[in-house]
């Protein structure tokens, strides 16, 4: 042990002796690491924001859209006329609020993109019409006011909520609530705003929009009896796969698909977007390891070369040692020390490099990073694992010197 | 004559034994015998001197003496110990405890300063760091360097660089103090104190062989062992030895000389 620290010692004192060097030698391995746990902490941030903006539309939600999509790709463009026929309705929304057990509520979507306007004042926006239960189903949350009623819905009443973003488009400093506004024409009178929710992480403005109930979308607005999709919300978390099969049942028997043949609708929920998401992150988390790989790999030849030219250059001093009792493995374990301290110092510093660059990405971009401990203590045992390896011929060759000749050496 | 005033007495430990010492070096399907059958016996607190001109197997005498090399035949006994059967690792041990050398190119580590150099030898025993310390510290008192101890080679004039040679072949207290052409760099009042250094090593009972082409050094020991072709066609004892130490005393001093003009 005493030994291996006065290594160490001597490792780090050959190493600054030639700094320029030293510091050449290690940008392979500051930037191989640098470059790994920096992207790692962009992937991490970019999934975590991703799942809790998956989070941030509901928890526990199934979302039940209208077609089957591998049809529509198997059929090709006239699929989308077919569509038509395979719309989500009010009787789809019945059934299952009547039949399945596994969902604690149900909501009709309707988006549209709208022109909205007040006094002078207009804006294009996006109308998201729902029912009384959006407001759970969508995590809208209600700063002032309030949000429309079941008698809103039932009645088809000319009420609306909106959003932040909204209000300062239309409103600027006055009140909104009480007011009339007009969507596509028609009036409609704000009752409620709705609190900030930000952006989501694929950087959209999630406050930019206005709601009402589905049913005066459907009358006044649109001219349709459909929906756009139903969303669901299944009792808890564990059971959402077995929600989502029961909803696929109870929506089969009520458009009477016969046996064999395939859905119209698609039926998903969020643990199916996660895992898409997991998957898709993985392929990046591999990609990302070859290049880490490949840029260690060059980075490892370069401290072996160096490695190999230090053996040399102090052929004499390895003579001396020799002669004065060092052993083949003292010699050995020296020149390895030294290597294996360039590629770690290399790591530590490649690590502040890349700990820098994700602060910086996370400040002037709209990418969140996230660095964590796992991909440090990866690179930095890579690292490691690098200078050990490619240290490890280079200390054979000085370790296998022969002191006379070693001696003479000029 | 000398064998038997060794092996006859008890009081004269033979430290140094060889028994038709032989060396041959194959390069490729050419041998080259560079020693042809060397006996040689050094008592325990001798000082002699090994001379012969290049090419006349001196080398290779040295670094089979220095364990750095191992014989094609014969036998050599260090200290009772048969070198001619170990292995790397047993020679660096033996060279490590028993042998402290001393090179003519001074051979010290540039990128360590005094202490460092001299420390060097203990680094690989077991020593315990505390002892350590004081015991380089003493070896480098042993040669007058001890307010140059945080120099770096580089700072030091030749005769001070061959003193941190000899402090650390000294360090480690071994049986006998090799010293390859020790003076061969240096002028030749330094080259006096550095005799000078090594005849009062010898009077404090250390052994010491020195290799030399210079018949004025070599008569500053006890003993001259001539070689030539890889044998020894003879040797001379030196009843009067050089003193150094009045050598040094004749010479004027530079500050003299200075003084003269």
């Amino acid at each position: 042990m005493k030994r291996f620290l006065e290594n160490i010692n001597i490792a780090f004192r050959a190493l600054f002796l030639n700094k320029m060097r030293s510091f050449l030698t290690m940008l392979g391995i500051i930037i191989g690491v640098g470059a790994v746990v920096a992207m790692l902490s962009i992937g991490t941030g970019a999934q975590e924001s991703i799942i809790s903006s998956v989070q941030d539309i509901g928890s526990n939600l199934i979302i039940i859209t209208p077609g089957n999509p591998e049809e529509e790709q198997q059929m090709g463009p006239q699929a989308m006329f077919s569509a038509q026929t395979s719309e989500l309705d009010n009787d789809d929304l019945r059934a299952i609020e009547r039949e399945s057990t596994l969902i604690t509520k149900a909501a009709p979507v309707i988006f549209s993109g709208s022109i909205i306007s007040y006094m002078n004042k207009s804006a294009q926006t996006t109308v998201y019409a729902s029912s009384e239960n959006g407001k759970d189903l969508y995590n809208m949350d209600i700063e002032s006011g309030q949000f429309y009623t079941r008698s809103d819905v039932s009645n088809s009443a000319n009420v609306a909520v909106i959003g932040q973003t909204v209000i300062k488009k239309l409103f600027g400093k006055i009140e909104p609530t009480g007011k009339i506004i007009k969507i596509d024409g028609k009036n409609f009178k704000v009752i409620g705003i709705l609190e900030e929710r930000g952006t989501d992480s694929f950087g959209n403005d999630q406050d930019d929009f206005i709601s009402v109930p589905v049913t005066t979308a459907q009358t006044k607005l649109y001219g349709l009896d459909s929906y756009n999709m139903i969303l669901a919300q299944s009792i808890s978390e564990k059971d959402i796969d077995r929600a989502s099969e029961e909803i696929r049942g109870i929506l089969r028997k009520e458009r009477g698909i016969a046996m064999g043949e395939n859905d119209d609708f698609q039926v998903r929920n969020q643990t199916q977007i996660m895992d898409l998401i997991g998957t898709i992150t993985g392929i990046f988390t591999v990609v990302i390891a070859g290049i880490a790989g490949i840029s260690l790999l060059v980075g490892g030849i370069g401290i072996m070369n160096i490695m190999l030219v230090s053996v040399t250059e102090r052929t004499r001093e390895i003579g001396i040692r020799k002669a004065i009792g060092a052993k083949n493995r003292d010699i050995l374990v020296q020149f390895l020390v030294e290597s294996i301290v360039l590629s770690i110092t290399g790591g530590i510093f490649g690590i502040i490099f890349a700990v820098f660059i994700s602060v910086i990405i996370s400040k002037f971009t709209i990418l969140d990073t996230s660095i964590t401990v796992v991909p440090i203590i990866i690179a930095l045992s890579f690292s490691t694992v690098v200078g050990l390896f490619f240290g490890i011929y280079p200390a054979m060759r000085a370790a296998r010197l022969n002191p006379i000749d070693a001696l003479r050496y000029e | 004559m000398n064998e038997k005033k060794q092996s006859g007495t008890g009081e004269l430990r033979s430290i140094i034994r060889t028994r038709e010492l032989v060396k041959v070096y194959k390069i490729g399907k050419i041998e080259i015998p560079a020693l042809k059958g060397i006996n040689l016996d050094i008592s325990d607190g001798e000082f002699i001197s090994i001379m012969g001109p290049s090419g006349s197997g001196k080398s290779t005498l040295m670094n089979i003496i220095g364990c750095l090399d191992i014989p094609t035949s014969g036998e050599y006994f260090l200290d009772s110990v048969n070198i001619g059967k170990l292995n790397d690792n047993e020679l660096a041990a033996i060279r490590n405890k028993k042998i402290g050398f001393v090179f003519q190119t001074f051979n010290l580590l540039s990128r360590s300063n005094v202490f460092g150099n001299v420390e060097l030898p203990l680094i690989y025993t077991s020593e315990r760091v505390k002892d350590r310390r004081k015991r380089v510290l003493e070896a480098i008192e042993d040669v007058g360097l001890t307010t140059w101890i945080r120099h770096r080679p580089n700072e030091l004039s030749g005769g001070q660089k061959q003193r941190v040679a000899i402090a650390r072949a000294l360090v480690n207290n071994p049986s006998i103090i090799l010293a390859d052409e020790p003076t061969g760099n240096l002028d030749s009042r330094t080259g006096e104190e550095i005799m000078a250094i090594f005849q009062r090593l010898n009077r404090d009972g250390k052994t010491i062989i020195l290799v030399t082409h210079e018949m004025e050094i070599a008569r500053h020991t006890h003993r001259v062992i001539y070689l030539r072709d890889g044998i020894i066609p003879g040797e001379e004892i030196i009843n009067e030895q050089i003193s150094a130490g009045e050598v040094l005393r004749r010479m004027p001093k530079l500050e003299d000389k200075l003084l003269s003009y």
